[in-house]
């Protein structure tokens, strides 16, 4: 059996005394689609992603793509494993060179991924084609283009190293809603096509609905929830994760009665959701470890019993 | 819409910069109480629609003409004392990002009493005007203690919220109010502005792209598209049986998530 294409193992990610994320793992066996990391700003889902495109060197634990880890690789290993995990972040305009046209963005990717100088003209053409932008913008910077148009760009960077992964930090919320839905119908058909496996970072649920087998929610550095995505959001048993799917604006819901939310018990403190959550207890002085599969971390976990009888959404 | 009085009436604006129309609004009323949306995608004008109703165009640089009436005082051509008179106290701008609209050398305290005084607020009544606002919004009063960047992105949304509050400001503006705050505390600012429309019988102007989010607190629609408006009417009838396809295009661009909701199986 193959290795997992990643596997992150018990890591712990600070930034000087700030932890940011406590004791996380996760594997994403090959061929079995794509993950989702949910969470809101503080939760630790960009950390994350920074740690496995190796932008950030866990404070402990490791990250294996291929079985291989991927703090010790150096040299062709170390390119390869670079070329294979490619990301794609928020906004196209900072992520792209402003200097460079967009043919020389992409030329350049190739010649990164070893694609021979004679064939790159033609892999250009394609590459362009692949993403639905036209073959003249070559000669266009990335300010000539609209926000729709450079997220394109850096999706057709990526796929011209051939990867097997794509990191994408919150593909689409610097973009207008109409673009955001052409974008996520790319993404949804290059992973298909090209049977190309996705971590997306995103605060949007209803994005990770889209996109991901998998889910994983993180609140506050900590893991609160992981499974398959269809059924975090028909049953979520943290209560985290089910204030965040009932807050999903939808259409036509009613607007609730919601409390203001206290702000989040300091690290180590026990249950990271302990001071927001309405079913704390003393047992949530201890934090939880994630239990199960699909997994939770609640001492108090939601069954669907009581979702029934509490779900305001109930009758939608 | 409620023509008896209301507090905001605009009458065929036109924003122009350098010969070229950006934004037409030809006719848009909120009454009391009432909150109407402005929804559309960025080069749509809806931002710069707003920010001519609140008079903060330079005039220099943007041609505006119409007529912006806001509790029967003209906006369009008034003098900066005129519009200093309505701002604040007439009228309170909400922006997108909180914290970034809040001084940040000041104690958030010192902020509110400052805004009071200077729309002639003395000290006496100061102190009742803000505890009656931060109830209002749900605010526990020791965050008056803390700098802006000392607080969550929801709660400076609802501290921006009752400055406009204790000032009274009758018409508030909001530029996508919540876009920049998390899921879980967008639905508390939601709740906010349509409390306070129900309970104050504040008028709310919001400018959003959310359509969802529109669906659930607007009272009426606007949808713009490259400076004009392309439909228009009762929340229910623009977003529940849209005539125009742009407003469908943007309607079926909404993430939805799967029936049934949270919890039902």
């Amino acid at each position: 059996m193959s290795e997992p294409i990643l596997a992150v193992r018990d890591i712990t990610l600070a930034y000087g005394h700030h932890v940011a994320l406590h004791d996380f793992s996760l594997v994403l066996e090959r061929g079995e689609g794509s993950v989702a990391i949910v969470g809101e700003s503080g939760s630790g889902k960009t950390s994350l992603a920074r740690a496995v495109l190796g932008l950030l060197q866990p404070r402990e634990g490791r990250i294996e793509v291929d079985g291989a880890d991927i703090g010790r690789l150096r040299g062709s290993a170390a390119r390869t494993w670079r070329r294979r995990i490619q990301p794609v972040f928020q906004d196209g305009q900072e992520a792209l060179d402003p200097r460079r046209t967009i043919g020389a963005t992409l030329g350049e990717a190739l010649r990164m991924a070893g694609t021979a100088r004679r064939d790159r003209p033609a892999r250009i053409e394609e590459l362009l084609d692949e993403v639905d932008l036209r073959p003249d913008l070559v000669r266009r910077r990335p300010h000539e283009l609209s926000g729709g148009q450079r997220q394109r760009v850096a999706i057709a960077r990526a796929l011209a190293a051939s990867p097997d992964l794509l990191v994408l930090d919150e593909p689409t919320s610097a973009l207008d809603v109409t673009v955001q839905a052409r974008i996520v119908a790319l993404l949804e058909r290059v992973a298909t096509t090209q049977q190309i496996q996705l971590m997306l970072i995103t605060h949007n649920i209803a994005l990770a609905q889209r996109l991901t087998r998998h889910t994983v929610v993180l609140f506050n550095g900590h893991q609160v929830e992981a499974g398959p995505t269809e059924e975090i959001l028909r049953a979520p048993r943290h209560p985290y994760t089910r204030t965040l799917v009932s807050s999903t604006p939808r259409l036509w819901a009613p607007l609730p009665k919601v409390a203001p939310a206290p702000p989040a018990a300091p690290a180590g403190d026990g249950c990271a959701y302990r001071s927001r959550c309405p079913h704390a207890d003393d047992a949530c002085s201890v934090v939880p470890a994630l239990v199960g599969s699909p997994g939770v971390a609640c001492h108090h976990p939601l069954t669907t019993l009581a979702l029934d009888a509490a779900g305001r959404n109930g009758s939608h | 819409m409620n023509a008896a009085s209301p507090v905001l009436q605009v009458t065929g604006l036109s924003i122009q910069y350098g010969g070229r129309r950006v934004s037409s609004l030809p006719d848009l009323s909120v009454a009391r109480g009432e909150v109407v949306a402005i929804v559309g995608e960025s080069g749509s004008g809806k931002s710069t629609a707003l920010t001519a109703i609140l008079g903060l165009l330079a005039e220099t640089s943007a041609d505006v003409s119409g007529s912006v009436s806001v509790l029967g005082t003209e906006v369009v051509g008034a003098s900066e004392r005129t519009l200093r008179s309505l701002r604040g106290s007439e009228m309170a701008l909400v922006m997108q990002s909180p914290q970034a609209s809040l001084n940040p050398t000041m104690r958030l305290g010192r902020l509110i009493h400052r805004a009071l005084r200077r729309h002639g607020v003395g000290k006496a009544e100061a102190a009742g005007r803000i505890s009656d606002a931060m109830t209002a919004v749900r605010l526990d009063e020791q965050i008056l203690d803390r700098y802006a960047h000392e607080v969550s992105g929801g709660q400076a949304q609802r501290f921006a919220i009752a400055l406009a509050v204790c000032l009274g400001a009758q018409l508030i503006a909001a530029d996508e109010p919540t876009s920049a705050l998390d899921a879980t505390v967008q639905l508390e600012v939601l709740t906010l502005i349509r409390r306070l429309a129900e309970e104050r019988r504040t008028a709310w102007l919001v400018v959003a792209h959310d359509l969802a989010m529109v669906s659930m607190i607007a009272d009426h629609v606007i949808v713009m598209r490259d400076g004009e408006v392309v439909e228009t009417g009762p929340t229910r009838a623009v977003l529940g049986d849209p005539t125009h396809e742009y407003t469908r295009a943007l309607l079926d661009a909404v993430p939805t998530l799967p029936a049934g909701g949270v919890g039902h199986v």
